[in-house]
């Protein structure tokens, strides 16, 4: 547990010094706020334009979050480090996944803004100094605290900033009492979150199978960008209701009845697989545990394959 | 201690090493001498856990690498061909992170850390950046990494690679000092390293083990003739002559083109110093230099192997 600790805060660490991790925070942040503004010009006060909208855009920012976690350390050779120490595989893929999850936890966390401003906006006759001045600042000084302790190591300073993080979270609750109508901007999160879980253990997998960044980078945007957005184009252009057989039926109604009947599963399995459909249902606060399930799997079978895809090449 | 038993490599039709077995001692320091190529890393790989063998076994302290490999590498420091180096993290919180995966106790780390700093000389480096850090230094983190879990066991793969020589005197007293607490097993192929540090040496050429024992057995097996090195002050035709009139002189070399510099062999266990000092000087000339020859690991490699070694660097 110990080793699975040190692990992930070394990766995040690794990010937080490095440019790419400020890179990819920086690009998230500003098509986030992109989304976010846009709808308010139109004098609606909504997340769910936000979260429905960003997903593409994190098709292609995560991989570049995990494209380095494995296939750095083969080019480099400090896998060499890890493998020859009593570290299992294990330890290795989930120290390194819960490393850049919580990275990723922090580039959502620094999105919090939006339902500060969102609580204030819905009512305009509210006080503005609390929650939203108040919890705007304090998620500026946990940002800024969280990477100070980071650079430097500092418990203390790692401490302060999870007090701030705190006090910004108490004032994200009050703020989302403001909004009146909560439900949709918690499981929103909590969906994006889950989404990029899955995005997040998918680049991770794509970064075991090369010691090409580069190529794993690509990869996993491909697969992802398959499982949302053409999925999603798919299944829309393909039929949702079952076919039905004509009343007086000859051998060529036949066959186009079984065709229509293949690409009709065809299109209830891709509908199954899609990413997007969940994340909607979350960002209406619809929260089905069939979504839950799905990205849990999807998490776990690209963890094990990943853990899988070390330990062959030790042992094989 | 550490005990190699019938170790196979097979690289598509290729044979890398062919039925290594030796053991080392606990406390004594094993050189691994060879050639460029002729299967030093890919055994130290095998035996460190990071390759699997294609047959035979590997036991780090009665545990066996790949039944018990846990086991076996918590017993292991290593230090790999290529310096396993995270470029972003300081000297200091870089070999923290190994003291943690290798599994040393939270409040001893930083003693253990501190000493191991101490021990390598890169004390006044503990908050450099490693990618800043020049090649020798980042040699020293990297033998620093290996050392800071007081391991049973080392494994060394040509420690003084690429530094000056002033670097490499360092690091020879540094595997010196380890003697007798550590089992120290190194690769080389410089000759004149394996003679100055090794209790034991096991000479390996074309993935096969050629021999196996203490430095002093090893070049007294080859040791055919007594030589001795002679300058004299005197014309070169003229001493040649002389040194040929003393009884017991089988060959007389030369070996400089202007001064009468000459080596002088004779029956294995003849001392012939007394001898041509005396005819040297009973015919008037100063006598410059003489020497007693020991045969060199060159010799041993050339007499075991047939083929010349790579040339030795010779520094210390």
């Amino acid at each position: 547990m110990r080793t699975i600790g040190t692990i992930a805060e070394r990766e995040f660490k690794a990010l937080v010094t490095a440019p790419l991790g400020y890179i990819v925070m920086m690009f998230f942040l500003f098509v986030s706020s992109v989304f976010f503004v846009a709808p308010l010009n139109q004098n609606v006060a909504n997340i769910r334009y936000l979260i429905g909208n960003v997903t593409i855009w994190l098709v292609f920012l995560l991989p570049a979050l995990t494209m380095r976690l494995l296939a750095e350390e083969k080019k480099t050779g400090t896998i060499e480090l890890l493998m020859t120490s009593p570290v299992t595989e294990t330890q290795v893929v989930l120290g390194k996944y819960l490393g850049v999850l919580a990275y990723y936890g922090v580039m959502l966390f620094s999105t919090m803004q939006f339902v500060l401003v969102l609580g204030w906006v819905r009512r305009s006759g509210a006080n503005p100094f609390f929650p939203t001045y108040t919890g705007l600042l304090a998620s500026a000084v946990t940002l800024v605290l969280l990477t100070l302790a980071a650079l430097n190591e500092s418990r203390p300073l790692g401490i302060a900033a999870g007090v701030a993080k705190v006090v910004t979270l108490v004032c994200v609750v009050f703020s989302l009492g403001q909004m009146g109508e909560w439900g949709p901007a918690v499981t929103g999160y909590l969906g994006l979150w889950l989404m990029g879980a899955v995005f997040l253990a998918i680049g991770l997998l794509a970064s075991g199978l090369t010691r090409n960044q580069i190529i794993a980078w690509v990869s996993t945007a491909a697969i992802l960008l398959l499982m949302t957005a053409l999925i999603a184009w798919l299944t829309g252009n393909l039929p949702s209701t079952q076919p039905v057989l004509e009343s007086n039926p000859n051998f060529g109604s036949y066959l186009s009845f079984g065709g229509a009947w293949v690409i009709y599963v065809l299109g209830q399995v891709l509908q199954a697989l899609s990413l997007q459909t969940y994340l909607e249902n979350f960002a209406q606060g619809v929260l089905d545990i069939r979504d839950i399930v799905l990205y849990l799997s999807l998490i776990a079978a690209s963890l094990f394959f990943a853990v899988r895809g070390l330990a062959t090449s030790r042992w094989a | 201690m550490v005990e190699v038993d019938q170790l196979c490599k097979r690289y598509g039709d290729t044979l890398a090493i062919d039925s290594v077995t030796f053991q080392a001692r606990e406390g004594e320091i094993l050189a691994f001498l060879g050639k460029n190529a002729a299967g030093k890393t890919t055994t130290m790989r095998i035996m460190t856990g990071f390759m699997p063998p294609t047959s035979g076994t590997v036991r780090i302290g009665g545990a066996d690498i790949r039944e018990n490999s846990v086991q076996a590498r918590r017993q292991i420091g290593y230090l790999p061909e290529t310096a396993p180096l995270y470029d972003e993290m300081t000297v200091q919180s870089y070999l923290t992170f190994c003291a943690r995966i290798r599994e040393v106790p939270n409040r001893e780390v930083l003693g253990r850390v501190e000493r191991v700093m101490d021990s390598v000389n890169i004390i006044q480096r503990r908050n450099w950046i490693i990618g800043k850090l020049s090649k020798g230094l980042r040699r020293r983190v990297a033998l620093a990494q290996a050392l800071v879990h007081n391991p049973r066991v080392l494994i060394l793969d040509e420690p003084t690679e690429g530094l000056d020589p002033e670097q490499i005197i360092e690091i020879r007293a540094l595997i010196r000092n380890l003697r007798g607490d550590h089992t120290v097993i190194l690769s080389t192929h410089i000759l004149t390293e394996a003679q100055a540090l090794a209790d034991r040496i096991v000479i390996i050429d074309g993935g096969r083990i050629v021999a196996t024992d203490t430095t002093q057995n090893l070049t007294h097996a080859v040791q055919r003739v007594q030589r001795l090195r002679v300058e004299a002050d005197a014309p070169l035709a003229e001493v040649r002559q002389q040194l040929k009139s003393i009884t017991g002189v089988q060959l007389v070399e030369r070996i400089d083109t202007e001064r009468s510099r000459f080596v002088v062999e004779s029956a294995r266990d003849m001392d012939l110093r007394s001898r041509v000092a005396e005819s040297i000087v009973s015919a008037g000339w100063p006598l410059l230099e003489l020497e007693r020859l020991e045969p060199t690991l060159e010799d041993v490699f050339l007499s075991i192997t047939g083929r010349r070694a790579v040339a030795a660097e010779d520094v210390v």
